[in-house]
């Protein structure tokens, strides 16, 4: 069995030793290198010795000890560094004195830190040595242990999550005015019962936190002013009932240069007062926008390496009939080099969703009274300079309950078009051709996923694909599923008419 | 092709793909200038190679061509430590018995495959969880050798601990 499994493995039998051509290698049949195991790796042989004698070395040494035992203390420690064992790491050093002092020769097994009892902070903040701390601030933590931490051991806090749903932890994170600087990720959260508005203390969020990567605020209404954080990446804020001064989030979005992600959700706004020009976010890949109202913010950003756009005007009962506009936004450089997208009709948000893969750029549009979302696309697409549907070359499009015809004619460059449960009759009436003119003259690939609740229009797609024959223009069908009410017939002339039918 | 030749004089001759999930023998091989079909010299010290050696194998073939985690990523480091779960091709591969456990765990560590080293680490610390210490002392045989008054002492101190 072995040596079965030897084999599979690749072994070679030692008689089959393998001859080095290359003179800076021994070849098998040589003596191999002599290194010891980790557990030793400070202990190289000393002159004359060889590794059977540093063994036995060690063995005599060590003496019987437990297997468990001769796992290195790093790996001990490796084995307690695992979060959901942080009960096991106390109890852990219980055991015996090896895994004690073991344990407790590791600082960073003691760094993350849950403020839930006095005693327990403590003797973490104590083990925990000079190593960078993970503070976690619950509701129920005191004022004494938050104002005790957050004034002593700021300066090695790496990461600070604080739950300010009371009055007197909020109190002691708005006193804080000394250097934050090894803090690298800041989290703040409310309630949604008790949402605090807390302006932030200049210096928390300014020059002392040169650190910073990653700000998260959750439930509460910060005003800040921030200085430069250089090396921030992403930055989080769902924002409460109250007004979001957009000061403070164009003040962020200035000063952190390297921003990466951010997630906006703000239900209100202040209008900014500061006359921003263009500001450029030079490494922005991410960004989520989500508000009630239309603002223009993003005329004011230029986003070279943006990668994921989404821009989410919500759905808000009492400010439904303000909306004069579907989307009052720029987004045209961004899409500039889109040639992939694909739409797909929300009904229950009455949401036009365009997906752009290529860029993976999304914009959402809504409709609050139900306009049509093929009247939309070109609405919201505004000058066609800004997003030239001319440059798609691809089109998924999934439609739900549109009436009018998809403008598939301004996509005069289409190569591959598919179609999930869409209205088909429409679309296949716009590709048509005329006399006079051939839309999406370069389709040459179009895939159908038809819908099981209806029959589909099996003889507005046999005459389309035979004009676009004759217009010289056809195309490779795929049909995924089958249609049920396929017949032998009509798949015999589409045969005829399409240049391949495939059915998955 | 690689040749690995264990401590106790076995060859093994594997894909270069399947001994790069070795941190410790891609190294060999690149700080030497070795190329593909030179034997990387390698040797087990202090352990019986060629059984957890087949072990380890085993694991390296199965997820050969997977990505090789990176070393100098914090945010990696801390997702790892944030899960104990383990793949069930893993669980199934690390079934085998305590002395068999530390062997893989002492090989994946001694030739730096991380990933094997982690699930050795996640399986260990998921036996001593929920476990009293005088439970985890049975389960590996260890001696209690604090004295009544140390023991009494260290439970005083983590008081705190016995609340759920």
């Amino acid at each position: 069995m072995l040596v079965d499994r030897e084999q599979d493995l690749g072994y070679v039998s030692p008689s089959l030793h393998w001859k080095s051509t290359d003179p800076r290698i021994l070849s098998t049949d040589q003596p191999t290198c002599r290194v010891l195991g980790d557990t030793r790796r400070g202990q190289t042989p000393g002159p004359g010795q060889d590794l059977t004698d540093a063994l036995a070395t060690v063995t005599l040494e060590d003496g019987p000890t437990p297997a468990v035992n001769r796992l290195p203390p790093k790996v001990l420690a490796r084995i307690l560094a695992f979060r959901t064992f942080e009960r096991t790491l106390v109890i852990a050093t219980h055991v015996c004195r090896h895994w004690r002092s073991t344990i407790l020769s590791v600082p960073t097994l003691w760094t993350n830190i849950t403020c839930r009892d006095l005693d327990r902070t403590l003797t973490y903040l104590e083990r925990s040595k000079d190593a960078l701390i993970e503070v976690c601030a619950t509701s129920s933590s005191s004022n004494f242990q938050m104002r005790d931490i957050l004034s002593r051991y700021i300066e090695r806090t790496r990461l600070l999550r604080v739950n300010l749903s009371r009055a007197d932890v909020r109190s002691a994170v708005l006193q804080l005015r000394d250097p934050v600087s090894s803090l690298e990720i800041l989290e703040l959260f409310g309630s949604m019962f008790d949402a605090p508005r807390i302006n932030l203390p200049a210096d928390f969020l300014g020059h002392h936190a040169p650190s910073l990567l990653s700000i998260h605020f959750s439930d509460v209404s910060p005003t800040f002013t921030p200085f430069y954080l250089p090396n921030l990446t992403h930055f989080y804020l769902r924002g409460t009932d109250e007004p979001t001064p957009m000061d403070s989030i164009f003040g962020l979005f200035k000063n952190a240069p390297r921003l990466r992600e951010a997630f906006i959700f703000c239900r209100s706004i202040i209008p900014s007062t500061i006359p921003f020009h263009e500001i450029t976010l030079e490494f922005l890949e991410r960004f989520t926008f989500r508000i009630y109202e239309p603002i223009p913010i993003l005329r004011f950003l230029r986003l070279p390496s943006i990668k994921q756009v989404c821009v989410e005007l919500q759905f808000h009962p009492e400010k439904m009939n303000t909306f004069t506009h579907f989307l009052p936004i720029e987004v045209g450089p961004l899409l500039a080099d889109v040639t992939s997208i694909s739409c797909t009709v929300e009904p229950s948000y009455g949401c036009l969703v365009i997906n752009v893969p290529d860029l993976e750029a999304a914009v959402y549009a809504l409709s609050p009274n139900g306009v049509d979302p093929a009247v939309i696309l070109p609405a919201l697409l505004g000058d066609k300079s800004f997003f030239p549907l001319s440059k798609i070359k691809k089109l998924e499009f999934t439609q739900h309950e549109v009436s009018n015809p998809f403008p598939l004619a301004e996509f005069e460059n289409l190569e591959i078009l598919e179609l999930d449960d869409c209205w088909e009759e429409l679309i296949f009436s716009v590709l048509q051709p005329s006399v006079d003119h051939i839309p999406c003259p370069h389709l040459r690939e179009l895939t159908i996923r038809p819908s099981e609740d209806r029959d589909f229009p099996l003889m507005p797609l046999v005459q389309l694909a035979k004009a676009r024959k004759e217009a010289g223009c056809a195309f490779k069908l795929t049909m995924d599923p089958e249609p049920e009410n396929m017949s032998e017939e009509v798949i015999a002339m589409l045969e005829e008419y399409v240049e391949e039918l495939d059915f998955a | 092709m690689v040749l690995l030749v264990t401590s106790d004089n076995k060859n093994f001759v594997v894909d270069r793909e399947v001994a790069d999930r070795s941190v410790f023998v891609k190294n060999t091989l690149e700080a030497r200038g070795l190329s593909i079909a030179t034997p990387p010299m390698l040797n087990g010290g202090c352990f019986e190679l060629t059984s957890p050696f087949l072990q380890v194998l085993e694991y390296c073939q199965h997820h050969r061509g997977e990505p090789l985690p990176t070393t100098d990523d914090a945010n990696a480091d801390e997702n790892r430590k944030r899960t104990t779960d383990i793949g069930e091709w893993d669980r199934k591969f690390i079934t085998v018995d305590h002395e068999m456990l530390f062997e893989i765990i002492l090989a994946a560590n001694y030739l730096d495959i991380k990933p094997l080293l982690d699930v050795g680490c996640k399986t260990i610390g998921n036996m001593v969880k929920g476990k009293s210490p005088e439970e985890v002392r049975k389960l590996f045989d260890i001696v209690n050798d604090f004295t009544p008054e140390e023991e009494a002492q260290i439970k005083k101190e983590n008081e705190w601990a016995e609340d759920p």
